[in-house]
Order: structure tokens, then C-alpha cells, then sequence
């Protein structure tokens, strides 16, 4: 049994505690975004955010989330059909191929650029390091980080 | 990516298979029935049309009377964006902005059989050059039937009606109209036959093709939407977790059944024929009981199998330059001053990053799959085999896919998951996800291959002669019958289906490594030689195939041959390309051009070329390094340049990512990509011993697009055979050291 919040949304899961948070999300919530790739934190799709971090869910025990905030990329948009900086940077540059290691990837860019600033290229790298992606799309990401840091300085507060 | 036999369709029977596709829609269209999509549901016209208001004037269109018209694309869509290329054709000829149209991936229907290998498949950098004019004729045939049926509504003459940005007008009328809201006039109309003239065709006259476009999965992929194998939720699905044996011949032999199945959740642990499944109503379950499970595996009964040791026997069968036949031509006469050099290249796993996966209903008269497939002609009759249902009692709905790069070309994880659901005592589907482990030891494998090659360059007639021995097994042979299976008609059945593949790989058995293998320069003699090698690991084709070897072969020996006459590689490769090598030749010289090759690199940079085509591509590629002592491979990419002719460009954004991410996965493997094999197990299960190329590590790529006006060519492949030999050369141009075995990381140079 864990009690967590969603996406802000309160819930409780009755399974044990050591159940990663990845099947918990997809199969328990139905939060399908969120991916398994590789079941050891290797390769970063499955990453959501706790408390605003990114993190790797796949091999988190659920009773590790217990009373915190889990927001999934369901969450990445305002609920109003607003997206985020970076969901409207990867749609204008055209980022994803396959797709598949996407959910990852917006979720690492959208902490690092919900941070402010301006990141350098080099510390887009650093930050995205962690999310593989098998179609090679990350001089993309890149630039969509970029493009989406300039773009959230723009948007009034 | 897809080699399978069919490759040598001749233009004649392209033509037939546009005819057909023509006639099909007219026959159907003109009896006055909307769903083409299964043959049973074309006898009443007015059920269907009671159960679809839609039309659906050919297979890859849907108009419905309100909202958007639908794109039904019979491609799979893994990356490679040939669904929105795709789309651009058809919106071309409709008149209608991308933005006009949903995409739909289309299920496992023969209606969508690739017009040159004969059966429902995406591979080989195909999907724009096969159905390029069959898009294009889709779309206006379904244009000139809608002008059509606003004629008949105005009653003015069709060549009057004037149609632009998906609204039809006449001049006489006030009030334009849309395709839905000609709908049911179309459909009594029969659908027109448009031929398409590309000769006479002003490229100024091109609204969309050549232009940058959003694609069309843009939005769902930004937004996590549900759309991948993994995904699939029907009704009640339970989930299924897989183990298979130690050994890549291991077979289960008993297993601790009672133990596991007592555990929370697991409805039934089930035997396959390569390992056990324990399915459980959530899949965390299912894996989390696997961590219980105790097998005993059948194991051959030969030594087992050892990757290190069959790349011996390569090296040593290679030594003879002896074997079947592969390319010939002129007298091999190797001066004294001849070079030999031998290079060595691994098995490579896909690595997807969406791990295989596979949903299967099934009950005593049916049977429903979701799949993630390259193969959707693959997966029927394989189904089909597998229960005894009658095709039509299947039905296949085709996902996107996370990822593809020819593994999903591939059926054996069908296989897995059909068993799982017949051994299942429950109606409910059962939803079959590997663990990367499983993936990644699954077999399916691009083949190691070992070649030695001597050469000299002759300086009287400036001619080469180059003798030169592969040793590699054959993907076809392993492939052929498998893909004759979706070929063949159903009443063939499976055995003699796969019996005449067979046959036919036989005799075409070395397309696979004779694609790429003939050296695009000026040859006084050339004698290249197969030896085939047997394995016990499956082999499949792997992004760009063949061209993968014979890239790297040739490109690096053309390097050593350069060096060796104390020439500039580029000018070499420029002076000694055939005359007939004008596209590639024009490709290294716009890449020479863009990284200014002549004025050299800067101070601490190193530079290496390679060029070659494949899959009716053409391309050339600089790589440009620095040396990094403290990174794992000694080196650092700094950037690459790569210039593709793959014709006329269709989505030129979409060329770009391409060949970006061919560098990037070129750059995996020339790296750090290689499984092994000892004592029969595969050594490689997860992405700590199997890396991929990291942000960090990943280069600026420059991507330049030739102009052209040729019908198009592959674009998803032709760039990665390039990456492994232009950072070879571009090693020996920092350390003059060469590599000749991959990956890099293992043997330094």
C-alpha cells in the first residue's frame, strides 16, 4: 500500500511496496505514457517527475514515492490543452522519430528548463545524458531545450 | 532493411501491381460497396454503407461526411516519418493541406502489399520509392472523382471544376463545396483511372513535395499518447512475462509450475517452445514472480557455440580468397607492391528501444493480435500456421513502433506470444512484453562478418586490382521462407510456401552480401569470393543490411589504397570512381565543398571520408575527431558532414533526421555495438554491456540534400554503412593506425 499524489491528484495503490513505480503508473493508474525500456535506469524512458525531479521509475519502489508528488508527462501540459515550452519546442523542431524514449526526454527538458535560465548546449548534454534515444535524436533535443528556454522567459509569469 | 527475395521485382510487374491496385478500387467503387478493407465485406453495399457512412474510394483513403479525411497508411510508421511523406503525396495530388488529414496505420490486410515485395512489409528504405507514383495516383484519382461528383451536384462539366485547398468551386457557383460534403455523390460515381506523368512534370509545380513539413505524429509523440505495441489495452488484458534458457539453444524442459502459480496475481505459467510464461493479471506481477521460477533446460547436444571461435574459422576460410561466386570482373594481376588487409566486423543486436512485444485474443474461431510490426504479412499466416484460423478469422492491429531497424521485420516474438494465448485456459487477452534481457539475447542479430582483401593500384593504366574473400552466413536463408509464407497465396498453406522459399533463396541466396560489394571505382580486375558460414544464431537484417559489411570493407580498404599511393583520400576516391559513378561523385564533392576538405581541418582535428550507395541512395560522409585520452574510445566526434542524392526529396526535414540519427546509430556500433557468444549464451543483456551513443558523445551533424529531379531513393539507411569507415579513416588520418576491427572501443587502434 502507497499513498501518493499523481499528476495532483491523490491516490492510493494496494500492491507491494516494492513494486516498481513504472508498472504502478502504467498498470495501476493507466498512465500509458510513461515507458518501460530497459528495467535497470540504463536508458531513461520511463523518467517522471517526484517532487520535481526527474527520476527514473523503473526501478523505484513505490513505497519510495509514499506521501510525495509523482507527475507523469500526462501531467506536462496545463489541463487546458496548454502545452509546455518544451512539448511546443519538440513539435515545432520536429524532434521525435520512433517516439518511444520521448516521454523520457521531455520530462528531463522540461525540469531542466521549468528551472530558468538559459542553458548552455554543454549543460543540455550533461542534463540529457541519462535518456538514450535509438533513433539519434539528440541534436534536436538540443535545440528544442534551447528554443524552449528562450520561449519560457518569453511567457509572462 | 528488408532483403526478402523480392527485391528483383522487374518494371513490368510494378506496373501490374499499380494496375491491380487500380482496378481494384474501380471494380469495387463501381459496384457501388465502400469498405475495400476485407474482401467478405464487399457483397452488400448498403450494410456497409450502414455500418461506414464513410467512403472509402481506394485503400489508403477514408472521407467521413464530417471532420477530417482519413490517411490509412499500409506502411508501418517505426521512425523513418515515411507516414507523412506518404501523406504528402496523397494531399499533393487531393489538393489538401497536412493539416486536412488524420493518419491511421492501417491493419494487416493484403490490400496494402508492397508493390515490390509482394507482401505487406516496411524495410529496405522503400516506402517513398515503391509507392511514390501509386500515392500520387491515389490521390488524384480520388481528387478527379470528387471533381466529378461536383459536377454532377452543379451540372457543369468536370474540366470546369476548379479545386484548391481541399474546397471544389466552378465559377458559375456561388457557394463552394468540400470533399464531405460531396460524399454521397461520390459514391455512385466510379473512381476515375489518372495516370501520373512525372517526365513532363514542372518541379516549380510542387506544393508540398521538396518542402519542410511538421509530421503528422508530431502532437501524440510530445504528448506520451498510447500509440506504441506496449500500449495496447483491449478489454481485460492479463500480461505475460517471459524466460527463456542460458543457452541460444536451450529448450524448457520442467519447471516449478505449482510454485509459481500459487503466487499473487498468476493465473497460468505456460511452456513455449523456447522458454516458459507466466502470465498474472498485471505484468509487475507476472515479473515480480518470475524471480520464483526454476527451470530445466533441454541443451544441445553439440559443443555449444562460441563467437570468438567461429570468427576464427572466418579469418582462416577467408585465407584461400575461394568460395561461390559474388563479383567479377577483368583479370586480377596484384603487382608486388600489393596490400592485403583483414577486417572483422561483430553480431549486432537492434536494441529497440520499445522492447518486443505482442497482444493475442484468442478463442476457438478466432483470433485478434495488437502488434508492433514491420511485417504485418508476416504475422498472418503465421498466425494462421500457429491456430488453423482461416485468414479471415484473423485480424491484426498494427501499432506504432518503438522502433524497428529490421527486428520487427521478424515474427519470432509472434510465435512467442500466440502460443502464450492458446495455452491460456482464460478468454482473455494476453499481453507479452520482453524484459530488455530477453530482447536483447533474443537472437535475430546482423551477422559477423570477416573479410580479407589485396589490392594494388596500377599505375600504368591507373586502374585497381582488388581480389577480395567474405566470410558471413546468409540472412536469406534463415529469412527467405519465412517471408515466402506472407507471399504465397492462403490455399499454398504453410509448408509449401515455405518450401518454395526455399527454392528461391537458393538461387538469389547471396543478395544480401552481394548488394554494395562491387567497389564503385575503376577496376582493371576484381574477384570478390563468398564463403558462407553456418550458425546457430539467428541472423537478420539490421538497418542497411549488407551494406553495412561491405561499406566498411570497401571504404576502408580504398583509405589503405590511398594512403599507400601518398594521396589524398578524397582526391583518390575522385580520380578512381567509375564514370558511370556521377551521383556518388557529385555527393563527395558537395561534402568536400561543405566541410572545405581542400583547406584541411582545424589544428587538433582529423578528418575521414567515405561514400557509397545503397537502397537507391547516394551518399558521402566526413568525419572529423579530435583525440580524447580520457573518454572510453580515445576519441571525441566533433562533427560530421553528410551529403545524400536520394533523388527527388520529398520531406526534406524528414531527410535531415534521417541522416542524423544514422550518424548516431552508425556511431553506436562502429563504437561500442557487439554481442558475443560463449558457451552458447549471449553475453550482452542490457544497455551497461551493450551501449548506445549519449547526448555527450553525439557529434553537430551537418546534412545536405542534393537536388534532383530522379525519382526518389532510399533515405532511413543509406547513411549508416558510412559512419564505421569515415571515422576509421578518420582514426588512421590522427594516429595513422587503422582499425579493421569493430567495435572500437574493444580494439583500439
Amino acid at each position: 500500500m502507497a499513498q501518493f499524489k499523481i499528476n495532483g491528484r491523490p491516490v492510493t495503490v494496494n500492491v507491494p511496496p516494492e513494486t516498481p513505480l513504472l508498472w504502478v503508473v502504467r498498470e495501476e493508474l493507466n498512465l500509458l505514457g510513461t515507458k518501460f525500456g530497459c528495467g535497470k535506469g540504463l536508458c531513461g524512458a520511463c523518467t517522471v517527475h517526484i517532487d520535481g525531479q526527474p527520476t527514473r521509475s523503473c526501478v523505484l519502489p513505490v513505497q519510495a514515492v509514499d506521501g510525495r508528488n509523482v507527475s507523469t508527462i500526462e501531467s506536462l501540459n496545463d489541463g487546458k490543452g496548454g502545452l509546455h515550452p518544451v512539448q511546443q519546442a519538440w513539435i515545432a523542431l520536429n524532434v521525435a522519430q520512433c517516439g518511444y524514449c520521448q516521454s523520457g526526454q521531455l520530462m528531463t527538458a522540461a525540469a531542466l528548463v521549468d528551472k530558468g535560465g538559459q542553458p548552455t548546449e554543454a549543460e543540455i548534454r550533461v542534463a540529457m545524458n541519462g535518456n538514450l534515444c535509438r533513433c539519434g535524436t539528440y541534436q534536436r533535443v538540443v535545440a528544442a531545450v534551447q528554443l524552449a528556454a528562450t520561449n519560457s522567459k518569453k511567457a509572462p509569469s | 532493411m528488408n532483403h526478402v527475395p523480392l527485391t528483383t521485382t522487374t518494371p513490368v510487374k510494378q506496373k501490374s501491381a499499380r494496375r491491380k491496385f487500380l482496378a481494384d478500387s474501380l471494380a469495387v467503387v463501381g459496384s457501388l460497396t465502400v469498405g475495400i478493407h476485407l474482401p467478405s465485406s464487399v457483397a452488400a453495399n448498403t450494410a456497409s454503407k450502414a455500418t461506414n457512412p464513410n467512403l472509402r474510394p481506394n485503400a489508403w483513403v477514408e472521407i467521413p461526411s464530417q471532420g477530417k479525411i482519413r490517411f490509412i497508411c499500409g506502411r508501418t510508421e517505426m521512425g523513418q516519418g515515411s507516414s507523412t511523406g506518404l501523406a504528402m503525396l496523397l494531399c499533393e495530388e487531393m489538393q489538401l493541406a497536412l493539416e486536412d488529414i488524420e493518419l491511421l496505420i492501417a491493419p494487416a490486410s493484403r490490400e496494402y502489399d508492397h508493390t515490390d515485395y509482394l507482401l505487406q512489409t516496411t524495410g529496405g528504405s522503400s516506402s517513398i520509392r515503391a509507392e511514390f507514383k501509386l500515392m500520387l495516383q491515389a490521390g488524384a484519382s480520388v481528387r478527379e472523382l470528387f471533381k466529378l461528383a461536383a459536377a454532377q451536384r452543379w451540372n457543369v462539366k468536370a474540366q470546369e471544376v476548379k479545386v484548391a485547398s481541399g474546397v471544389f468551386s466552378h465559377a458559375s457557383i456561388a457557394q463552394p463545396l468540400k470533399y464531405a460534403d460531396l460524399v454521397e455523390l461520390a459514391r455512385g460515381i466510379p473512381l476515375p483511372k489518372v495516370d501520373i506523368d512525372l517526365k513532363s512534370r514542372d518541379p516549380s509545380t510542387w506544393r508540398l513535395v521538396g518542402k519542410r513539413v511538421p509530421r503528422l505524429d508530431n502532437f501524440i509523440k510530445a504528448t506520451g499518447a498510447p500509440i506504441y505495441g506496449i500500449d495496447a489495452q483491449p478489454a481485460q488484458v492479463v500480461c505475460a512475462w517471459v524466460v527463456h534458457g542460458p543457452n541460444i539453444q536451450s529448450r524448457p524442459k520442467s519447471f516449478n509450475e505449482r510454485a509459481i502459480a500459487a503466487l499473487p496475481g498468476v493465473l497460468q505459467v505456460v511452456a513455449t517452445s523456447r522458454g516458459v510464461a507466466i502470465i498474472a493479471q498485471k505484468y509487475w506481477q507476472a515479473k515480480a514472480a518470475g524471480n520464483s521460477i526454476k527451470v530445466e533446460w533441454d541443451e544441445p547436444t553439440e559443443a555449444p557455440f562460441s563467437s570468438s571461435e567461429h570468427l576464427k574459422q572466418c579469418l582462416e576460410m577467408t585465407k584461400s580468397y575461394k568460395g561461390s561466386n559474388v563479383a567479377n570482373k577483368g583479370r586480377v594481376e596484384l603487382a608486388p607492391t600489393a596490400i592485403e588487409s583483414v577486417y572483422e566486423m561483430p553480431f549486432l543486436a537492434h536494441a529497440t528501444l520499445e522492447p518486443q512485444n505482442c497482444t493475442v485474443q484468442f478463442s476457438a474461431d478466432s483470433c485478434e493480435v495488437w502488434v508492433p510490426t514491420q511485417s504485418p504479412g508476416l504475422v498472418v499466416p503465421v498466425v494462421r500456421q500457429l491456430t488453423g484460423l482461416a485468414a479471415n478469422k484473423i485480424k491484426v492491429n498494427c501499432t506504432y513502433l518503438g522502433g524497428g531497424f529490421g527486428r520487427r521485420l521478424e515474427a519470432d516474438f509472434v510465435i512467442e506470444a500466440v502460443e502464450i494465448a492458446r495455452a491460456y485456459k482464460g478468454q482473455q487477452p494476453v499481453k507479452m512484453i520482453w524484459d530488455r534481457e530477453t530482447d536483447m539475447q533474443g537472437g535475430m542479430y546482423r551477422p559477423c562478418a570477416v573479410t580479407r582483401i589485396r589490392g594494388s593500384y596500377d599505375k600504368a593504366s591507373k586502374l585497381l586490382h582488388w581480389q577480395q574473400a567474405v566470410a558471413t552466413p546468409s540472412i536469406m536463408e534463415r529469412q527467405g521462407p519465412d517471408f515466402m509464407q506472407g507471399i504465397a497465396p492462403q490455399w499454398m498453406g504453410a509448408g509449401a510456401a515455405r518450401g518454395v522459399g526455399k527454392i528461391v533463396t537458393w538461387f538469389i541466396d547471396n543478395l544480401t552480401i552481394k548488394e554494395g560489394i562491387e567497389p564503385p571505382y575503376q577496376m582493371a580486375g576484381l574477384d570478390v569470393k563468398w564463403q558462407k558460414t553456418t550458425t546457430p544464431v539467428s541472423v537478420a537484417s539490421w538497418r542497411s543490411v549488407g551494406h553495412t559489411h561491405n561499406a566498411f570493407f570497401i571504404e576502408s580498404f580504398a583509405d589503405e589504397l590511398a594512403h599507400n599511393q601518398k594521396q589524398d583520400p578524397m582526391d583518390f576516391r575522385l580520380q578512381m570512381l567509375r564514370p558511370d559513378q556521377t551521383r556518388l561523385r557529385k555527393t563527395l564533392e558537395m561534402v568536400s565543398d561543405a566541410c572545405n576538405w581542400k583547406a584541411g581541418p582545424p589544428a587538433g582535428r582529423f578528418r575521414g571520408v567515405a561514400a557509397h550507395e545503397s537502397f537507391k541512395g547516394f551518399a558521402a560522409m566526413v568525419i572529423e575527431i579530435s583525440l580524447s585520452p580520457a573518454s572510453t574510445a580515445g576519441i571525441k566526434i566533433e562533427q560530421v558532414w553528410c551529403a545524400i542524392d536520394c533523388g527527388l526529396p520529398v520531406n526534406r526535414d524528414g531527410i535531415e533526421q534521417q541522416v542524423e540519427g544514422s550518424v548516431v546509430f552508425g556511431l553506436s556500433a562502429a563504437l561500442y555495438g557487439e554481442i558475443t557468444i560463449e558457451k552458447g549464451a549471449v553475453q550482452q543483456s542490457n544497455f551497461h554491456d551493450y551501449p548506445l551513443l549519449r547526448s555527450e558523445e553525439s557529434p553537430k551533424v551537418h546534412s545536405l540534400i542534393m537536388a534532383s529531379n530522379e525519382l526518389p531513393g532510399g533515405v532511413g539507411e543509406p547513411a549508416v554503412p558510412l559512419v564505421a569507415p569515415a571515422l576509421a579513416n578518420a582514426i588512421f588520418a590522427a594516429k595513422g593506425e587503422r582499425v579493421r576491427r569493430l567495435p572500437i572501443v574493444k580494439f583500439k587502434a
